[in-house]
């Protein structure tokens, strides 16, 4: 018999897939499930048949692409499961599920066979005691505080606190199960809804004076459905925008070249909530956007809620996903796609099959954060007023809790973390499995950049250019606003260019008015004392990654640092939250009464520190351990050969050589803290006088006395200079091109 | 100066084999060399006398001392690096001086004995007056000398050389090559040394043992080792030879005669022991074969086609077909030669070595 491929694959699933569909046509609901849920086991089942008929799982292993699917699959089938959607959603997820069963039942096949081949020959010639004593070997005394330190911190500050969130959510409310809470969260319409509340996603609306406005809402499936809609949308039109503008200026070469590789960052300068504001003003009747829109239909344009936050984040994350894709086009060896030309592919082809391809990787890494990022954004939600996110339901729950916190929003923040980190962790296991593909294999290192013809010209002054200069105003926005120079009138619905008295009025308050300056230097102290502390645990954990030949023991601290990326910050606050409630009531009430956020005296910058130095600590390990790997380690070995202990080496020889490196991640680290918003907020509002600069601007970017708006952009240009100062350090003093965002 | 001693050391990375079963003894003051090709194990060997690994089996002597789990800056070896890893970011002099500053109290030197005792080992390494530069100013030969007097600089116990000469030019190489073993002489310090490369083995070492997939298949002097192999490996790794295989038809003590495969040929030839399995081979190296008729008793003579031949100076090196065989000869660089000409050869049968094959 032929051995089984890819058509018996899909056809399989597509009967499967129909037999649902026929399933919910012909029998009444209850039956229609059940039978449902057989058709999906037994199409499981079909590809464990398939793969023990000799399906060929490596061809699915080693494609880019594949293995790509494979991963999109598996978190649409894991959604799917846990939210219980039915009828066609569901049928969909069955007909892809013999894909799935065989690349996981593949690649759970191949472990376990690479398991029983080495553990059946050389591990157990080796005693258990030498084993034991090599381990202990490498371990002096500033490896193990190195160990220690980096082991006790992430767990103390980051896997308790998450466990607490884990082990809460369980509590049963009065008269419910361990899991009622979970089935709350995912099987009630108050979160979960297939048949939408309001259902149009596009209203027209008549005004008085006979103008009329187009109103652009999204679809509200409830919060969890909304938040993942959401970041499943920004993260595809993200995706293919960073993809495009990445390619275009990764690949042509045309004047103005280097500022526009400049000015498509330009969005990166994070301005917490007023950034959104801007984007809500400019898709406002009162924007540019109505000018285009009255002039081809006669109405303006406002969007609101759900299509609101998705626009927002869209311009506020396609950066991160350029930086990652550009970076990725640059590192695919040109020769690659000169073979491909050699033999006969051209333009578009050798992009879709050779290029794209090698560059998905790097690409998918840019994409996840932005999923990541894009499900835990508070930002866009509070300023667009949108409460149907996952992400606004617990800062609701954190910021009314008043000391005991609904274990309903401690389910929804592990429905956030699950999803976050499943999907970071496959797509890390992705990346890491196809890095090879990063390699360059000799020869001359040319990048393929040419000059447009006539059609690239247009691309790039008509499409390009414009959609960067586009997703610059925000930020462009906030610095007018702050001098005063572009003045918001609610009222009217306007917006008026001025020329202001005193463009530094807004400025000079920050500075001058010690209520205001107050949440500036709090945040400064902060993000001061949290870098200093990541970049010791940088070091402590890059250090003993980068050098200990242990089995697992690295492996788990490495992922333990990185972690952070993918847990969405309202998880930190809801375990920040519960942990020092847990540890209030435990501890005599002269400590209690400090750290129990529900009492008056709560000192909330302890939670601060810690938060900040935990959440951004990724963005200082990369940068350090980037360090550690350019060190040979011969250089470290010759030292210690000559006589010098482990503390001598690291500090003497290893630290003064790659200072450049730990400064640059100290630096990055701090603006990312600087900037943190989902614990300064949640806790900022349980202590306002030693809340840092984000909750200040988060209270005050509506404006009730009418100077709001001004003086919270007139933060955001400060943290706009603060940005720009190191991102000039950075690459003009530390020479690090593409050190600001990425996986 | 000390012995190192290795005793049945085993060390595996995962499911890889790197070292198995190794065991070594260097004297006092020897200049021993690991020889292998890449991947045999052998600098695994020696990051495990510096300490950088320890070994799963086995144990590690410095005299009687056992320093099996004694940590690397403890050990007083000197390791010199296939890159030399000089720090990029110290001159000259702070990477010479580096070792004796860290043991200063140790030693109880004073800065004016640490910079006397530099100023000796830059002058023993001929770089005197490039205290103040940096690595990156220098070249590739002056590199690897800063890296040995950086190790000399300590008086070691014993200098580790990880192919410290792989990345010079050839004529760089083999003046280093004299370079290092005067050094070693005059210095009188036990020295290990690692390559892959047979040349530099055969002249500088007293002693060496050839290294394939993690064991030691033979140690003893470059000469024992060239002209009485006791395996195929390293009468193949060791220089050029014509290898066949063969069956014995007698041995009386260490005389043999093969009759070979594929061939009506009977050849004579020393075995190194004195009873061979029926399954044998025949090592014969080019050099040992005279052109023209110049036999002894035992010698065989015999006619051959030219069948390709390669002028390098100074010599021709050349194969010839034997009805079905083919042996590399080596005929002196000024003979007026022709491919497809018949030429007559002797075979000396006491340089002519028989080996068992082992299944």
């Amino acid at each position: 018999m032929k051995t089984p491929g890819f058509k018996e694959l899909a056809l399989g699933g597509l009967v499967a897939g129909v037999l649902v569909l026929i399933g919910y046509e012909a029998l009444d609901i209850n039956e229609a499930i059940l039978f449902s849920y057989i058709v999906w086991f037994t199409s499981f089942l079909y590809g464990f048949i398939l793969l023990r008929a000799g399906f060929d799982y490596y061809r699915i292993k080693y494609s880019f692409s594949l293995t790509f699917i494979s991963i999109v699959i598996f978190l649409y089938e894991l959604i799917v499961i846990l939210t219980g959607g039915l009828g066609l959603i569901q049928a969909i997820a069955v007909a892809l599920t013999p894909y799935l069963g065989v690349s996981i039942l593949g690649s759970l096949r191949e472990k376990i066979g690479n398991r029983r081949t080495i553990s059946s020959s050389i591990k157990t010639r080796i005693t258990l005691a030498r084993r034991i004593r090599a381990v202990f070997y490498q371990l002096d005394s500033t490896m193990w505080f190195f160990m220690v330190f980096g082991f006790a911190y992430l767990i103390v500050f980051m896997l308790v606190p998450i466990l607490l969130v884990l082990v809460y959510s369980f509590t049963p409310p009065i008269g419910g199960h361990w899991w009622t809470n979970f089935y709350n969260v995912l099987r009630t319409r108050q979160y979960v809804n297939f048949n939408p509340i309001y259902a149009e996603p596009l209203v027209k609306q008549q005004l008085p004076d006979g103008s009329c406005i187009l109103v652009l809402r999204g679809v509200n499936y409830g919060p969890v459905l909304n938040s993942l809609v959401v970041a499943s949308i920004v993260t595809t039109v993200a995706t293919t925008i960073g993809i495009i503008v990445a390619y275009v200026l990764a690949r042509y070469r045309s004047p103005g070249h280097t500022i526009l590789i400049v000015l498509a960052m330009v969005p990166l300068f994070n301005t917490p909530f007023i950034n959104a504001y801007v984007i809500k003003l400019i898709w406002s009747e009162a924007g540019p956007i109505s000018i285009i829109t009255r002039s081809l239909t006669g109405c303006s344009l406002r969007i609101e809620s759900l299509a609101g936050v998705i626009i927002a984040q869209i311009l506020t994350f396609y950066p991160i996903v350029y930086m990652n894709a550009y970076t990725a086009f640059i590192n695919v060896d040109p020769s690659t796609e000169e073979q491909a030309e050699n033999l006969g592919a051209r333009g578009f082809k050798v992009f879709r099959s050779v290029t794209l391809p090698l560059a998905l990787p790097g690409i998918a890494a840019g994409s996840t954060l932005v999923f990541v990022f894009s499900l835990e954004d508070l930002g866009a939600p509070i300023v667009f007023n949108e409460r149907y996110l996952i992400s606004y339901k617990i800062y609701e729950g954190i910021i009314n809790a008043q000391g005991v916190i609904s274990p309903e929003v401690a389910a929804l923040g592990v429905i956030l973390l699950l999803i976050a980190l499943t999907a970071f962790l496959a797509i890390r296991n992705y990346v890491s499995m196809r890095s090879y593909a990063m390699i360059s294999r000799g020869g001359r290192w040319n990048p393929r950049i040419r000059k447009p013809g006539i059609l690239g010209a247009l691309a790039i002054y008509l499409g390009v250019l414009p959609l960067i200069l586009f997703a610059m105003l925000p930020q462009v926005g906030v610095i007018l606003i702050s001098l005063g120079v572009l003045k918001i009138y609610p009222r009217e619905n306007k917006l008026l260019f001025e020329i202001p008295q005193n463009p530094f009025t807004y400025i000079q308050q920050l500075l001058s008015k010690p209520e205001i300056f107050k949440y500036i230097l709090n945040t400064l102290i902060y993000a001061g004392v949290s870098v200093i502390i990541a970049v010791f645990l940088a070091i402590s954990v890059g250090y003993s990654v980068s050098r200990l030949k242990v089995k697992y023991i690295p492996n788990i601290l490495d992922a333990l640092a990185t972690s952070p990326l993918a847990i969405p910050g309202l998880v930190f606050a809801l375990g920040y939250y519960i942990m020092f409630t847990t540890l209030g009531e435990i501890l005599p009430p002269s400590i209690s009464l400090k750290i129990s956020p529900a009492s008056i005296a709560f000192e909330a910058w302890v939670i601060f520190i810690i938060a900040f130095s935990v959440r951004r600590l990724p963005y200082v390990v990369r940068s350090v351990f980037a360090g550690f790997q350019q060190v040979h380690e011969s250089l470290e070995e010759t030292a210690m050969n000559l006589g010098a202990s482990r503390y001598k080496v690291v500090f003497g020889v290893i630290l003064p050589f790659i200072i450049g490196y730990v400064l640059s991640g100290a630096m990055i680290g701090f603006i990312y803290m600087a900037t943190e918003v989902s614990t300064s907020i949640t806790f900022g509002g349980i202590r306002q006088d030693q809340a840092p600069l984000t909750f200040y601007m988060r209270q005050y970017f509506t404006g009730a006395a009418g100077e709001g708006p001004y003086l919270v952009a007139a933060m955001g240009t400060l943290l706009i200079l603060i940005q720009l100062t190191i991102v000039i350090i950075l690459v003009y003093v530390f020479k690090q091109r593409y050190a600001f965002i990425g996986v | 100066m000390t012995r190192v001693t290795l005793e049945n050391i085993s060390k595996y990375y995962g499911n890889v084999v790197a070292v198995e079963d190794v065991s070594l003894k260097v004297e006092k003051g020897e200049f021993f060399t690991i020889l292998g090709p890449s991947g045999c194990g052998k600098t695994t060997t020696l990051r495990i006398i510096a300490g950088f690994e320890v070994p799963d089996k086995g144990k590690v002597y410095f005299d009687d001392e056992d320093v099996t789990f004694l940590k690397p800056y403890k050990r007083n070896t000197a390791m010199v690096f296939q890159n030399y890893a000089l720090w990029p970011h110290m001159t000259v002099y702070e990477n010479v001086a580096y070792g004796l500053k860290i043991k200063r109290k140790e030693l109880g030197l004073t800065e004016e004995e640490i910079k006397k005792r530099v100023e000796w080992a830059l002058e023993l390494v001929k770089l005197k007056g490039f205290e103040n530069r940096y690595p990156l100013q220098l070249s590739g030969g002056q590199q690897q000398r800063v890296a040995l007097a950086r190790a000399l600089v300590v008086q070691p116990r014993v200098l580790l050389l990880d192919e410290p000469l792989s990345n010079l030019d050839a004529k760089l190489r083999i003046e280093m090559r004299e370079e290092l073993k005067r050094l070693q002489r005059s210095l009188g310090i036990t020295t290990i040394y690692v390559t892959h490369d047979q040349l530099e083995a055969m002249s500088m070492s007293d002693r060496i043992a050839v290294m394939n997939r993690g064991r030691v298949v033979q140690a003893g002097t470059p000469k024992e080792l060239y002209f009485k192999p006791r395996s195929i490996f390293v009468a193949d790794f060791l220089g050029r030879s014509s290898i066949y295989r063969g069956l014995v038809l007698e041995q009386s003590g260490y005389e043999v005669k093969v009759q070979l495969e594929d061939s009506n040929l009977v050849l004579k030839g020393i075995a190194l022991e004195e009873k061979l399995p029926p399954k044998v081979a025949v090592v014969i190296r080019p050099e040992v074969i005279k052109i023209g008729e110049d036999a002894e008793p035992g010698d065989i003579v015999v006619k051959g086609i030219l069948e390709f031949a390669m002028f390098t100076g100074e010599k021709i090196e050349g194969r010839l077909r034997i009805h079905n065989l083919k042996l590399l000869i080596y005929l002196p660089g000024y003979m007026d030669v022709s491919v497809g000409s018949e030429l007559t050869i002797t075979i000396p049968w006491r340089n002519t070595v028989i080996l068992p094959i082992k299944e």
